[in-house]
């Protein structure tokens, strides 16, 4: 699928307002525009572009070969109907042409009409009942959006991961942490606790009221356009590292991708679960370059990038090649 | 071999780096201790069973971890909230029981441990599913039973399982070395 | 204090036992009002009045159908200035049909434990309140309920909701003592992972405590309403003087970023709920009376007195320099 696709680049949420990147909470209220010198990102909570089908296809092809990347323990089930009526409803928001979700007939347990014409997909279903759904109400609803997914139960002061749909997971695995709590799951990383950032975003997230939707963004680099960098599939990504020293500059320039997230962070009502949405974005460097401002701040923030921030974000061995290839790819003038 | 971080921030409970006998609830109803026989554990479960006296209502023994794990379940069945349950064993034996009894439904202030040996532990291959249960240190190694990679055992441990994360050791040089300049594809 | 007020009018007025008036709470401009967490409250904007210097922020707990409701529904004991009421409660007794209200929109501080293979709740008085709302959720996901409920005798307010919710599983009793009996005894036969909730009286809360507490219940099982409200006061008005320039109001009910922003300053800010640390600002000397209320800057930090988070705290007197 080719990167260049301009609704793509358009809406690429360059991760980088500063020359130098920490980590820090910084999360911020949802669905503000964001302007950028390709075009703008930031207005929808689920957004769709011309990857939609390819990452569904993508997402269906990896739980078939290993169902482990869902998860819903049995006293998740009000959180994933929830989380459920909720992607259903940014769904519309995002694509109003296409999809809508009616109630058809109201009561304790009200009836849905619930329509999604880029899947052909016309549904009439009944909240809690399971019958009335093709699939579990978390996995039907993930397999229409290209967010990962993971709900996060609260309980008595401690936010715990305990259902989710993640199948482009960056280095970590969703499978094994299923049940942890949040800090758990955030566990291995020394500086960023040191620094009281993760104990921040936690005491954020449990003061999230309903209605109350912010996000934030996360980047790291990929080589190669793969979705699923999760642990489990390491082996197969992890000795890239290495085979990426001996390739040349035109194909590290292709093979070497930006990934960004963007994390919405949502209060689900009825269930009082916190959901986590993930989106992740791609681009190679060959494509950032085309972007001048893109390319500068790029290369000024993978270089000055402390070593412990590129070690933990598993770039270490090739940003400083990114930044020089960055640096080059410049303008024959500037040197 | 990564320093202890500070409890709340990790998932790797310090009884499973060096053994620990915690006393008794003395707020709890009733206790059922649950032992999975060790060197050491019936010393222990004594030690337990003379604070409380008549408060114990049931000690049960098992030759493994799987055994105590039904046991566990049965005896829960048959007692009320008020109750604390009281694990005794190796550290790999008390993580799989702790593991089944938070998803029983108890809290953890509900349990407690008294672990005799903290040398094994049971990894989890993240690439091919597998628990390989054997002598390794945190930050150390093991074979992976399913799939014969060699697994860093990471400080990382599932609440639900009892399991420790595995992920290949060695799937990349270590820093500073580099591949021959032999053409290898890159994967991607 | 970043969330915004819900305009609201009063669609109901309903007095369900003497002192007790039930208010069904409708969306000014008439749409579908946001769903809430079962066991959440409202909080009322009581505006100041011939007894109330300035305003207050009361939290009634929600009462009624929590999915997309037509109306918010609360019930509301009136407390009298002699028994430490401030007005509030007094105030809500006078509003009629038609009147409008406005609400922060509902805050859950006192859900259902997701995993609990049961749920005791356990009431007094107007402190049903909150339970009835998870009585309803149980209703609708089939949840294992027991319910024990004091009231006076002739005043049981929302005696008919309890037995529709719960049937069976309710007892309603007017002796204290009785109850607590009974409560002691109830206490010892719930299954393993039955979690507990109460709300009531002080006295009351204090007393059910005590018996889980005899009964060897963990304390991560026994779940009490507390209202929260201390982050939610309006706070007191003061004066800010930027770079010593001219004294600039800060009201009540308005941030001191909001204030410096509507004033023409620009404050970097991102998350506006004191987390982030975008809208640090330096304090300078002559400063007095430093109120943090925000999650950011270390205990050495909120002592030393030289910085201050704009979106959520507060001072007596104030300069800054931005």
């Amino acid at each position: 699928m080719s990167t260049m696709t301009a609704d793509l680049v358009a809406g690429f949420p360059f991760p980088f307002p500063a020359p130098t990147y920490r980590y820090s909470t910084n999360v911020e209220p949802a669905r503000g525009a964001v302007p950028t010198p390709a075009g703008q990102w930031g207005t929808a909570v689920v957004d769709v572009d011309s990857e939609y089908h390819h990452e569904l296809r993508e997402r269906a092809r990896i739980l078939a070969e290993d169902p482990s990347r869902y998860a819903a323990l049995p006293h998740m089930e009000i959180a994933c109907w929830d989380a459920m009526l909720c992607l259903l409803r940014e769904l519309a928001l995002t694509r109003p042409d296409e999809c809508s979700l009616e109630v058809v007939a109201g009561g304790p347990r009200p009836t849905y009409r619930w329509r999604n014409d880029l899947l052909g997909i016309d549904r009439v279903f009944v909240l809690g009942e399971a019958a009335t759904l093709p699939d579990e109400p978390l996995a039907w609803a993930a397999a229409q959006v290209q967010e990962d997914v993971v709900l996060l139960d609260q309980r008595d002061g401690v936010l715990y991961g305990d259902a989710g749909v993640v199948t482009f997971a960056a280095d970590w695995s969703f499978g094994f942490d299923v049940g942890m709590s949040f800090l758990e799951i955030h566990g291995p990383v020394p500086r960023l606790h040191a620094e009281g950032v993760i104990t921040r975003a936690h005491e954020f997230l449990k003061r999230l009221q309903p209605g109350e939707t912010y996000r934030r963004t996360n980047w790291t680099l990929t080589i190669g356009r793969r979705l699923d960098v999760s642990t489990e599939r390491y082996p197969e990504w992890g000795p890239d590292r290495d085979r990426l020293a001996l390739v040349d500059d035109e194909t590290f320039g292709r093979l070497v991708h930006l990934r960004v997230e963007v994390q919405h962070l949502i209060r689900l009502p009825e269930s009082g679960a916190v959901m986590f949405l993930i989106r992740t974005y791609l681009q190679p460097l060959a494509v950032l370059a085309t972007v001048e401002p893109w390319r500068l701040r790029a290369a000024e923030v993978l270089e000055e990038l402390p070593q412990d921030l590129a070690d933990y974000k598993g770039v270490a061995k090739y940003r400083r090649r990114a930044a020089a290839w960055l640096r080059a790819a410049g303008p024959a003038t500037e040197r | 071999m990564s320093a202890p971080a500070p409890p709340q921030w990790t998932s790797v409970p310090g009884w499973t780096r060096a053994p620990v006998i915690e006393d008794v609830d003395p707020a709890g109803a009733a206790h059922v201790v649950l032992e999975v026989v060790a060197p050491g554990t019936a010393a222990v479960v004594a030690r337990w069973c003379a604070a409380l006296d008549e408060r114990v209502l049931a000690v049960h023994r098992a030759p493994d971890a799987e055994t105590a794990a039904g046991l566990l379940a049965d005896a829960m069945a048959a007692t009320h909230v008020g109750v604390r349950l009281l694990l005794a064993g190796e550290a790999e034996a008390c993580l799989v029981l702790r593991a089944a009894a938070l998803r029983l439904g108890l809290v953890e202030e509900e349990v407690r441990v008294g672990v005799v040996a903290v040398s094994r532990r049971r990894v989890r291959c993240a690439h091919c599913a597998a628990t390989t249960t054997a002598a390794a240190d945190l930050d150390g190694t093991v074979g992976c039973v399913g799939c014969g990679r060699e697994l860093l055992v990471y400080p990382h441990v599932s609440r639900l399982q009892g399991t420790h994360l595995g992920f290949q050791v060695d799937a990349e040089l270590p820093d500073g070395q580099v591949l021959p300049e032999v053409a290898e594809e890159v994967s991607a | 204090m970043s969330a915004r007020p819900l305009d609201l009018v009063v669609a109901e007025v309903t007095d369900l036992v003497p002192g007790v008036r039930a208010l069904a709470l409708a969306a000014a401009d008439g749409t579908a009002l946001p769903s809430y967490t079962p066991g959440s409250h409202l909080v009322l904007q009581v505006p100041p009045g011939a007894e109330r210097p300035r305003g207050l922020a009361n939290a009634y707990s929600l009462t009624g159908d929590n999915l997309h409701p037509e109306a918010y529904r609360i019930s509301v004991l009136r407390r009298d200035p002699a028994d430490g009421g401030a007005g509030g409660s007094a105030w809500v007794h006078t509003l009629a049909v038609g009147d409008p209200v406005t609400s922060l929109p509902p805050r859950s501080a006192f859900a259902p434990v997701q995993p609990a293979r049961r749920h005791l709740l356990v009431s007094a008085g107007i402190g049903v309140t909150p339970l009835l709302s998870h009585l309803r959720s149980h209703a609708r996901w089939g949840r294992d309920v027991e319910v024990l409920h004091l009231a006076r005798p002739g005043r049981v307010a929302h005696e008919q909701d309890l037995r529709a919710l719960a049937g069976d599983a309710v007892t309603v009793l007017t002796d204290r003592a009785a109850l607590l009996d009974l409560l002691a005894a109830r206490l010892r036969v719930q299954p393993v992972g039955t979690h507990l909730y109460t709300c009531g009286p002080a006295g009351f809360m204090d007393a059910v405590v005590a018996a889980a507490t005899t009964a060897g219940w963990p304390t991560g099982r026994v779940h009490l309403e507390h209202f929260g409200l201390e982050a939610l006061d309006p706070g007191e008005p003061f004066t800010v003087r930027v770079d010593g320039g001219e004294p600039l109001r800060v009201p009540s009910g308005t941030s001191l970023l909001e204030a410096l922003e509507q004033a023409g300053h620009t404050v970097a800010n991102l998350c506006r709920q004191g987390v982030c640390g975008e809208c640090r600002l330096s304090v300078a000397p002559g400063s007095t009376g430093l109120v943090h209320r925000d999650l950011f800057l270390s205990d050495d930090d909120k002592v030393a007195g030289e910085s201050l988070m704009a979106c959520v705290s507060r001072a007596e007197y104030l300069e800054v320099s931005l």
